[in-house]
């Protein structure tokens, strides 16, 4: 009973939120509302007993996908919209999620208190057999997709560094490898003007 | 029909994967005004998919669903940072991030 409660609230939570990602006036307000869908969907994950990537949603999702997210806001600017047809109930919504999400993150403990059990159950273990599994699993079967992970993870890295690099001209770096490639005769030209003509027709 | 609500199956999660798979695809259409939410919608589209290999792997004891959706994990991270970075350079341009204005001129 206490599975499908924090199952249904999480859910109802995560698909609100995900409404609201998509119709929020403002940018801010759906990166907050993609945060609340990662925490209520690593939550489903956690009560299914996939804790490892419950968490982990929560490391790479939430921790570096997210704050990118907002980082890109800071720079682009946080224009509101012209609103839409049921954006008047927005912060109705986003009350109804963030309690939902609460009282289900919450739910286990709620649980305990209400029918004087102890906490000590509701402690999730993280390092269980199935991490064990998935480690074997991982570094066996699929060695040869976990280097090649590594490598798209630097292509990207790479690629984003520079498509985003802007050329500061303000700075006066040297750059020796350029200026070794210079060559002299095709930057400067001697010429020899006739008296009192000018460079003009030269 | 209480038995579809009480017992939790494989069936409520692959239908919560695919609204929230629906929700991302609407979301994606929907904003022409604002690049940066249809970027969001993406993010919403690669969790559908990761609770649906998450489900799966729980309900028929394989644990090839979760490795893969470390994978799907890594792969939105990177793609996401990439789009991102095009983003930045399309702002530098046009100063602004909305498909809506026509942009060729004359």
């Amino acid at each position: 009973m206490l599975f499908n409660l924090l199952f249904y609230g999480l859910a109802f939570s995560s698909l609100l939120s995900a409404f609201l990602v998509v119709s929020a006036r403002q940018t801010i307000h759906s990166v907050l509302a993609l945060i609340l869908v990662f925490l209520s969907i690593s939550g489903i994950f956690v009560i299914i007993d996939m804790t490892f990537l419950g968490f982990l949603l929560i490391v790479l999702y939430v921790g570096a996908v997210a704050v990118f997210f907002l980082f890109a806001i800071l720079m682009f600017g946080n224009k509101p919209e012209k609103p839409s047809a049921w954006v008047a109930y927005e912060k109705f919504f986003l009350g109804i999620t963030s309690c939902l999400f609460l009282v289900s993150l919450f739910g286990l403990h709620l649980h305990a208190l209400a029918f004087d059990e102890s906490l000590a159950f509701a402690a999730i273990p993280v390092f269980s057999i199935g991490l064990k599994k998935l480690g074997a699993c991982f570094y066996t079967h699929y060695f040869l997709p976990f280097q090649l992970m590594g490598f798209v993870l630097f292509s990207a890295m790479l690629g984003g560094v520079r498509l985003a690099l802007k050329k500061n001209n303000r700075s006066k770096k040297q750059m020796p490898f350029t200026q070794m490639q210079h060559k002299g005769s095709k930057k400067i030209t001697l010429v020899s003007p006739p008296p009192r003509k000018g460079l003009k027709n030269v | 029909m209480f038995s579809y609500l009480l017992d939790i199956g494989l069936f409520h999660y692959i239908l919560l994967a695919s609204m929230l798979f629906f929700v991302g695809v609407f979301g994606l259409l929907w904003n022409r005004r604002n690049l940066l939410r249809s970027l969001l919608a993406i993010e919403l589209m690669l969790l559908a998919a990761n609770i649906n290999f998450v489900a799966f792997s729980k309900y028929l004891n394989d644990v090839t669903g979760q490795v893969f959706t470390l994978f799907i994990f890594a792969i939105a991270a990177a793609e996401s940072a990439i789009g991102l970075a095009i983003f930045i350079v399309y702002f530098r341009e046009h100063n602004k991030l909305s498909l809506n204005q026509p942009e060729l001129k004359g």
